[in-house]
């Protein structure tokens, strides 16, 4: 059967592969242990290591600055139907990097991306979102006013 | 967009499997054979790359080839298969403009050098190295090699190259260091022969 290639919107693609790419391996690999009917799948690029430069913008609208380097680690792999996943996860976990790239191939598969959604996407979100709303909140409880000093913002 | 091109390559295949084990074993083949010209060095590698591509000149490439390098494929090697095998393994840029790549894959000995860069006086090394893919290369044979690395002379038998890209090939010997490279493959085979050596045809043989 020719396999069913869901249009992977860049738009849409880029939101999983982010949440993939900033999950903890704990989260992502408890949800992935649980997703019935796992596919076959071939490496096309084992996992390796790499570092990216992480670039900022002061305020994000300022000019464009080197932040940093971090560690990512990526993968591709190739379903057995043919479809091609990519991973690139934050640090140097390789299983991480092959379980995202499975899952990024699935997402690709209009049968299975409903499913791959509900029971490994949207959890991951919704634990990112929390992570990010109780930093936020920290933050913005220990935020220090300086009477002296203008705020531009 | 990459991302939905990339989603529908035509059938990717996999690099090497150990990266670093392999690419190091290339490397050392490759070394023996400009170190020696006129040996032939076989890659015992299995790597499932593209059908246009013979295992030695994808293996060089996986090995050698990366984005600070283009590669020029010859029109008749450069399937989509081909192109996208070697974009993605080696992250390096195809180049339709044969004098600006650093290495060539052709699928037979070129008329005429003239078409690749040969570096320059003072950078030779920039100077483009040529896979040429033939069905045979074998040692012991009409061409005497001669020069560094080789001791008095040694034969090889390329029987696909035609004797006039050796003319050109001496005509261009005398702007060294400037000069080409060449390694002929066949399978896992190849030979190189460096800008260093001299060759030349046995009487009677043409």
């Amino acid at each position: 059967m020719e396999p069913q290639a869901s249009p992977p919107h860049s738009n849409e693609r880029k939101r999983w592969m982010s949440i993939l790419a900033k999950a903890s391996y704990e989260d992502l690999n408890s949800l992935w242990q649980n997703l019935p009917d796992k596919p076959e799948w071939s490496r096309i690029r084992a996992p390796e290591i790499g570092m990216v430069m992480v670039r900022g913008r002061m305020g994000g609208t300022g000019n464009r600055f080197n932040l940093g380097e971090m560690t990512v680690t990526r993968c591709t792999v190739g379903l057995s139907c043919g479809l091609i996943g990519h991973g690139y996860v934050s640090g140097r976990n390789k299983d991480h990097a092959e379980v995202a790239a499975v899952i990024d191939a699935l997402m690709q598969r209009k049968e299975r991306a409903e499913t791959v959604e509900h029971s490994i996407i949207k959890p991951l979100e919704l634990r990112h979102l929390d992570r990010r709303k109780r930093a936020s909140r920290k933050a913005a409880a220990t935020k220090v006013e300086f009477f002296t000093v203008a705020r531009e913002n | 967009m990459s991302a939905d091109n990339l989603a529908r390559t035509p059938h990717l295949t996999p690099g090497f499997t150990d990266s670093v084990t392999e690419s190091q074993t290339v490397f050392r083949h490759l070394l023996e054979a400009m170190a020696r010209p006129g040996t032939v060095q076989t890659v015992d590698i299995d790597i499932e790359g593209p059908d246009t591509l013979d295992r030695a000149a994808t293996a060089i490439a996986l090995a050698l080839v990366d984005f600070e390098t283009p590669l020029y494929l010859a029109p008749a090697l450069a399937t989509d298969a081909a192109e996208t095998y070697l974009k993605f393994h080696c992250g390096t840029r195809i180049t339709r403009d044969s004098m600006e790549a650093a290495f060539a894959i052709l699928d037979k000995a070129p008329e005429t050098l003239s078409g690749f860069n040969s570096g320059t006086d003072e950078y030779p090394e920039t100077g483009a190295t040529l896979l040429i893919q033939v069905d045979t290369v074998k040692a012991g044979g009409p061409l005497i090699l001669s020069g560094p690395g080789i001791k008095d002379t040694t034969n090889i038998d390329l029987p696909e190259v035609p004797s006039a890209f050796w003319t050109a090939r001496t005509a261009q010997q005398r702007y060294f260091p400037r000069g080409i490279d060449l390694v002929f493959v066949s399978g896992g085979s190849m030979v190189a022969i460096p800008r260093t050596t001299n060759v030349s045809l046995t009487a009677g043989k043409e």
